[in-house]
């Protein structure tokens, strides 16, 4: 027996517009099944790899392959569901308009009430899209991803513009897909989403895939908290301490990249008792970032 | 994941009645795009001293050009302007995420567009039966249905080619300007040998649009053609929608290779 082949493959793939190269030289394999974030801020080629992926950019050199053939081809698109950063449909269209239509591109769609009950839009049926609301548009969008009942989604920022409980549905969708087997791909912004979804993260920063591997391998390396305050301790004194990654000083602040931050916290009120303007967060993608490529030092 | 012919049919009508559907929801729009030309008609042919023109009584002739008038208007105003604006709206994007041909969207408006222009030549016999008294025989009234239908086309290929082209803030201004200008030139607003009289230079350039073709085909169901012309205006028509279609086609085409983030 043949393995299937990969869901998507990218071969050397570099994009450019007008000689400014956008995404240089990617070359990775998702396999089936998996869930995999692409990570990165604004302008990392997020978006392009996506586009490519999805066939409908070209890229400038370089091959790209979806379920084992060309992502411009409809018989390969028709195994893909995708979105989108943004969703346009015509305003006067209702919401099981749309989903109708376009469960009519896939041979064997969904049943409508499951695509309503899996994207949150139970009630919306015949609400019309210039009705909605920017997370509700959303919902229809993934709405169109699934309804074609597609192998594999590959979704460009889904969450964004969606709130904290619509992006835990959205989770939870995701989650059940894979669980039945299906491949995500998927962009965003937040690492916490990453997290909680990917079981591998491909950061990417300018153009450059600069790191691949697991949320904890990225993790491990980047530190996930970051821990401010005012303190007299020294930065060499800081830097000994266990779970810290880096140190850095901003005027009278101090901030810390920690893996864990509970025992480093503790450390430093022992350290200096006086410690002030204490603040332990998330470490954003931003820093993250910043602290991989090592061009830019944090901010607060 | 191959589709049946079965399936393959319903994508089509099911693509074909959702761009009717969207024009059809915008009802103040749509019923204007219906009336305009009747009610132009209504002013020429209820003046009791219209001529007769190039043989046959004004208000039959008028019936033909105005017509033509009214399914260049769809043409430009429901699917133009409406192409533009679902490219505004995101809609071409989105849609570009679908596994079907380019063609299938193309397809659909053109059909949509035909459909459309027999719903405005509909408008536009009942009209001028009820208000001007003008009955066609059945054969002109077949003939002139289905000339006017396959006539939409290369029209409806135009609308799709400018609004594939122009930004949604100025389709309506571009195309209004295209429509006015374009239909006096063509002949199917004034009639071409009236506007000849005070301009003969109009004459060699009328050829040039697609509506001077379309109107001749349409004129030539309600009067005699004039011999050997109808082959030329089909060709004419032809050339001129492939060429409107693939600069459309191009058009989607170049604007995805610059989609960029």
């Amino acid at each position: 027996m043949f393995d299937k082949p990969a869901a998507v493959t990218f071969s050397q793939v570099t994009k450019c517009y007008q000689d400014v190269a956008v995404v240089h030289d990617l070359t990775f394999m998702m396999r089936r099944g998996s869930v995999t974030a692409i990570l990165g801020r604004n302008g990392a080629g997020k978006t392009t790899t996506i586009s490519m992926m999805l066939g409908m950019i070209r890229p400038t050199s370089g091959t790209i392959s979806l379920m084992g053939g060309d992502p411009r081809q409809p018989r390969h698109r028709r195994c893909v569901g995708a979105m989108l950063q943004t969703t346009g449909a015509p305003e006067t269209l209702r919401v099981n308009e749309l989903i109708r239509l376009w469960s009519r591109y896939y041979p064997h769609p969904l049943p409508l009430d499951e695509v309503m009950a899996r994207a949150g839009l139970v009630g919306l049926e015949q609400r019309r899209f210039g009705r909605l609301s920017g997370g509700q548009q959303r919902r229809v969008a993934f709405a169109l991803a699934l309804c074609g009942r597609p192998p594999l989604l590959i979704l460009d920022e889904p969450t964004t513009g969606l709130d904290i409980d619509a992006r835990r549905g959205f989770w939870e969708q995701i989650r059940a897909f894979a669980a039945d087997g299906g491949t995500v791909v998927f962009s965003t912004h937040y690492l916490e989403e990453a997290d909680v979804l990917a079981d591998r993260i491909l950061l990417m920063d300018r153009g450059h895939l600069i790191r691949d591997g697991s949320p904890e391998a990225i993790k491990s390396h980047l530190g996930s908290r970051r821990i401010r305050c005012v303190t007299t301790a020294s930065r060499a004194t800081l830097r000994r301490l266990p779970h810290v990654v880096d140190v850095h000083k901003e005027g009278r602040l101090t901030h810390i990249i920690v893996n864990r931050a509970e025992p480093v916290v503790h450390k430093l009120l022992q350290l200096d008792p006086a410690l002030t303007d204490l603040e332990v967060r998330n470490v954003t993608l931003d820093e993250a970032v910043r602290l991989l490529t090592q061009n830019e030092e944090l901010t607060p | 994941m191959i589709m049946t012919l079965r399936q393959t049919w319903q994508l089509y009508r099911a693509q074909i009645q959702f761009e009717l559907v969207k024009l059809l929801r915008m009802r103040v729009y749509t019923a204007l795009l219906l009336v305009f030309p009747l009610f132009l008609y209504s002013l020429s042919a209820m003046n009791p001293r219209v001529p007769d023109i190039e043989g046959i009584p004004g208000n039959v002739h008028l019936i033909a050009s105005f017509g033509t008038f009214g399914t260049f208007g769809v043409a430009l105003f429901g699917f133009g302007v409406g192409l533009a604006t679902e490219r505004a709206q995101g809609w071409s994007t989105t849609q570009r995420l679908a596994p079907i041909s380019p063609l299938l969207p193309l397809v659909a408006r053109l059909v949509a567009c035909m459909l459309f222009t027999l719903m405005a030549l509909a408008v536009l016999l009942i009209g001028a039966w009820l208000i001007v008294g003008v009955r066609l025989p059945l054969t002109t009234l077949a003939r002139l249905t289905l000339t006017m239908m396959l006539t939409s086309l290369p029209l409806c290929a135009v609308g799709l080619a400018i609004g594939s082209m122009v930004g949604a803030n100025s389709a309506p201004i571009v195309l209004m300007m295209i429509y006015l200008v374009v239909s006096s030139i063509s002949g199917i607003v004034v009639p071409l040998e009236m506007i000849a009289r005070g301009n003969p230079g109009v004459l060699r350039i009328a050829p040039l649009w697609p509506p001077f073709h379309a109107g001749q085909l349409a004129l030539a169901t309600v009067r005699p053609a004039y011999p050997g012309t109808i082959p030329l205006h089909i060709i004419a028509l032809v050339a001129f929608m492939v060429g409107f279609l693939v600069l459309a086609l191009l058009a989607e085409r170049f604007r995805g290779a610059q989609r960029f983030g």
